[in-house]
């Protein structure tokens, strides 16, 4: 049993495991972006926006609504067209090399849309197959993933059937089948029960202290980014106004006991707004 | 009559639905908009698709409705008052009636089949049922988009099936008389879509994983094809069945009765009656006034019952679940990897074993099969009839693969932003789609020559002859699949399900068809100026290798490796 109470299933982050290896031979961090620019017609969704992931780094992506959070995960993993700037994961360009690229990534959209007529079995034997994995392996890894989140039961129903909370889980054993070098993770604790956030949690740590991967990672949660992420980026109207450590985010806004949450408001200058708009609810 | 209220709710819903069905964005689809493109232009190109796609579909019913009458007026005018014929001509009128009704009745089914699964995953009821809107306008509102799903199709039906009758028997009054008919028609067609939608979400779409699983789904999708069937065999065997028909007025007049007053034929038998009165009856042995004239009026009280049902049936069908199969545990959580392209064929092989509408594009051509193998035992074999047989099975069953191959690609909107955020090759996606539309070929072939192989004594020949025409086939869906997968990285939006995007589907698949079909009419022109069958044959399989190079390597090799 682990210090959590959760069965251990056998081991579900192998070190040096899937391509790290031969990517980190290339250089370059699982993730560098710079200048990233996205656009929607007239709207500039993202602004200029430049971050790393380094080795080991779970770098935390913060914003409110509409911040440009989901967009710059989007262009990273190939969905959204960037309309300036440049992705590099471990070195490779996903607009030169999209297929070489993507196979370095493991990703977990905001949204469980997945194909509702497969059942889990079938989706992640699709996954597996376009990843190229090797059949013992995906079996062993998938395995582990279904009994530590404890989906035996929904494998082999069709995902039309199946609860937001368990197509979230079978996206996360997605992301993670081919343990990527890059997790880029929208929301990904959305829809889990408590058992399976406090999982994540350990499998998330777990996963970048045993080898040179990276997680990008965007929620809303500010507790949960600043027990989790080494490092955190504040964006606001797709920019980016703050980053660093939680130290670094404190003397950035010489706020010396701040929580990662007043911090958060500070940067994005909606104290004052949230007070007002309590107000106006309050009718005071 | 709805209120103001429910037609904006329900324009609105049926907003939205058409916007689902274009651009699936419940399914994952991820929007790209032009720079600088008026805020509104998708919803006005989801408009736009959806009434280019009823256009078509109603240009269809127009096709049918023509070609109906033609088949009445020129075999009336050529056979019947030429002289004496083995059929009765009131029995050939009213059976060319009755299966007029009966093709649109399949087709009108066929639409709503494809357009259920859409209205169903869109979620727009559930999102509705949220807000305080009484229970009745919320009836009415999921009626009124179930409505407009059928509307253009049904009243091209409506209007043009009494108007050509009325054209050509010279009378308004006896074009009135279908009237009941159609409306029959476009009420049962209806009801048949959402039954077979109920049916679909309670048995098919919660149905496990497993061979034994999967191929009782299969069984069930069956179920999907008979308006097909209805349609290819009515076309198929018209004359066989006029023939069994005037057969049974001489053998068994008691069971022609009865068969004449099976739906729709006494829809058939009105016009007649009209025409010539109650004489007209002579013709048709086990006929009665009284019998028909109730059993219509019986039919129209269906058609009444229904229209009362459909006043809740489509909002509750928005709220039944699938009945899920009961679990068994299986060993492991075991995966079987397969190469990318294979991936990709497996995966759209189950989709379409739980998507009526996709299973029915697999089904098809099978059907078409089918018919073709059963007709060949009509008529006496000759030293060409493997040729023959082979043009007629391989051209249809290639076209039908062809053309229907593309909407396939359509399964791509269902979780296809995740797959785009997989390594997977443009080759891959390409090879692994052309492989189902050959998979479909292949069987249908062999379903031919399973049936045929009594009939026609050189099944190698014929298998040659399926050979030959493979690379032209090939060719054909490479050049499809290539087109559909430059739309869709441009646009970033794969539109090619036919209830929504029919027409770009068409514009891909008609050149599709064109390469499919160049071997086959090179090899029967070759045939018609007097070049031997065997010289024709080699011509053909020669010219479809040369296809397959040409569209391998535009489709292939020109766009580069490693394009994901």
């Amino acid at each position: 049993m682990s210090r959590w109470g959760l069965k251990r299933v056998g081991p579900l982050v192998r070190e040096g495991a899937g391509p790290v290896a031969d990517a980190m031979s290339l250089g370059g961090p699982p993730l560098q972006v710079d200048g990233l620019t996205v656009r929607y017609g007239t709207i500039t969704a993202v602004d200029r926006l430049s971050l790393t992931v380094g080795p080991h780094e779970i770098y935390g992506l913060l914003g409110s609504n509409g911040a440009g959070k989901s967009s710059t995960l989007k262009s990273v993993v190939g969905l959204v067209a960037p309309a300036r700037g440049s992705i590099r994961i471990l070195g490779h360009d996903p607009s030169l090399e999209p297929v070489v690229a993507k196979q370095l990534v493991g990703y977990v959209p905001e949204s469980a849309l997945l194909y509702d007529a497969l059942t889990p079995r079938e989706f992640l034997e699709f996954v597996a197959s376009v990843r190229g994995l090797d059949r013992a392996d995906a079996s062993q890894r998938a395995d582990n993933y279904v009994r530590a989140f404890q989906i035996e039961e929904q494998f082999d129903r069709p995902l039309a059937t199946l609860s937001n909370g368990t197509r979230q889980k079978i996206l996360i054993l997605g992301a993670f089948l081919h343990q990527p070098s890059l997790l880029v993770l929208d929301e990904p604790l959305n829809s889990l029960d408590p058992r399976s956030v406090r999982l994540m949690k350990e499998l998330l740590t777990q996963y970048v202290a045993q080898a040179p991967r990276g997680v990008l990672f965007s929620t809303h949660t500010m507790e949960v980014a600043e027990r989790l992420c080494h490092r955190v980026g504040i964006l606001d109207h797709g920019a980016l106004v703050g980053e660093g450590t939680m130290d670094a985010l404190r003397d950035q806004t010489a706020q010396g006991n701040a929580t990662l949450e007043e911090i958060f408001l500070r940067l994005t200058r909606e104290e004052e707004g949230v007070q007002a708009a309590v107000r106006a609810l309050g009718g005071r | 009559m709805a209120s103001p209220t429910t037609r904006q709710l329900a324009d609105a819903a049926y907003l939205e639905l058409s916007f689902q069905a274009v651009y699936a964005m419940r399914q994952g689809n991820v929007l790209t908009a032009r720079p600088g493109a008026p805020s509104d232009e998708l919803a006005v190109n989801a408009r736009r698709l959806v009434a280019q796609s009823k256009f078509l579909v109603s240009f269809l019913i127009v096709l049918l409705v023509l070609g109906s009458m033609l088949t009445l007026t020129h075999v009336v005018e050529r056979f019947f008052l030429a002289g004496p014929t083995i059929v009765p001509l009131p029995l050939y009128i009213a059976t060319v009636i009755a299966g007029l009704l009966l093709l649109e009745m399949s087709f009108l089914w066929m639409v709503g089949l494809q357009s259920l699964p859409t209205y169903l995953s869109s979620q727009i009821l559930p999102m509705l049922e949220s807000l305080p809107i009484p229970e009745k306008q919320l009836d009415r509102v999921a009626l009124l988009v179930v409505l407009r799903l059928f509307d253009a199709p049904a009243l091209t039906a409506l209007v043009l099936t009494p108007l050509a009758l009325g054209i050509i028997l010279h009378s308004v009054v006896l074009g009135l008389l279908i009237v009941p008919g159609v409306v029959c028609v476009v009420l049962f067609s209806i009801a048949l879509s959402l039954r077979t939608g109920r049916f679909f979400v309670q048995r098919v779409q919660g149905s496990r994983g497993g061979f034994r699983s999967t191929v009782f789904r299969w069984a069930y999708l069956l179920l999907w094809a008979i308006p097909a069937f209805g349609i290819y065999g009515f076309v198929a065997f018209s004359f066989q069945i006029l023939y069994g028909l005037t057969a049974l007025a001489h053998t068994a007049p008691g069971s022609l009765g009865a068969l004449l007053l099976a739906f729709p034929f006494p829809f058939g038998v009105l016009p007649v009656l009209g025409l010539s009165g109650p004489a007209s009856l002579a013709h048709l042995p086990g006929l009665n006034l009284p019998a028909v004239l109730a059993v219509a009026a019986a039919y129209v009280l269906v058609a009444a019952a229904v229209v009362r049902w459909l006043r809740t049936a489509p909002r509750e069908l928005t709220r039944i679940s699938p009945e899920v199969d009961a679990y068994r545990q299986r060993v492991g959580a075991g995966l079987r990897p397969v190469p990318p392209p294979a991936a990709v064929l497996i995966k759209d092989v189950r989709t379409a074993s739980r998507t009526p509408g996709y299973a029915f594009l697999i089904l098809l051509p099978l059907i078409d099969a089918v018919v073709i193998g059963f007709s060949s035992y009509f008529g006496t074999p000759g030293p060409d009839s493997v040729f023959d047989l082979g043009a007629a099975a391989v051209s249809t069953t290639a076209l039908l693969a062809t053309f229907f191959g593309p909407a396939f690609f359509a399964t791509e909107v269902m979780g296809f932003s995740y797959t785009r955020t997989l390594p997977l090759s443009h080759r891959s996606l390409l090879v692994g789609k052309a492989s189902l539309i050959v998979v479909v070929y292949l069987l249908a072939s062999a379903v031919v020559v399973g049936l045929t192989v009594l009939r026609i004594l050189t099944p190698l020949l014929f298998l040659a002859f399926i050979v030959a025409e493979l690379p032209g086939l090939v060719a054909a869906a490479f050049l499809e699949i290539g087109l559909l997968l430059r739309k869709a990285e441009r646009t970033g939006v794969p539109i090619s399900m036919l209830s929504s995007g029919a027409w770009w589907t068409t514009t891909v698949a008609l050149p599709g068809i064109v390469i499919a079909g160049l071997p086959i009419i090179l090899f029967l022109a070759l045939r018609s100026t007097g070049v031997a069958s065997a010289l024709a044959f080699v011509a053909m399989g020669a010219f479809a290798l040369v296809e397959l190079a040409l569209f391998s390597l535009l489709a292939l090799v020109l766009p580069g490796r490693g394009r994901g």
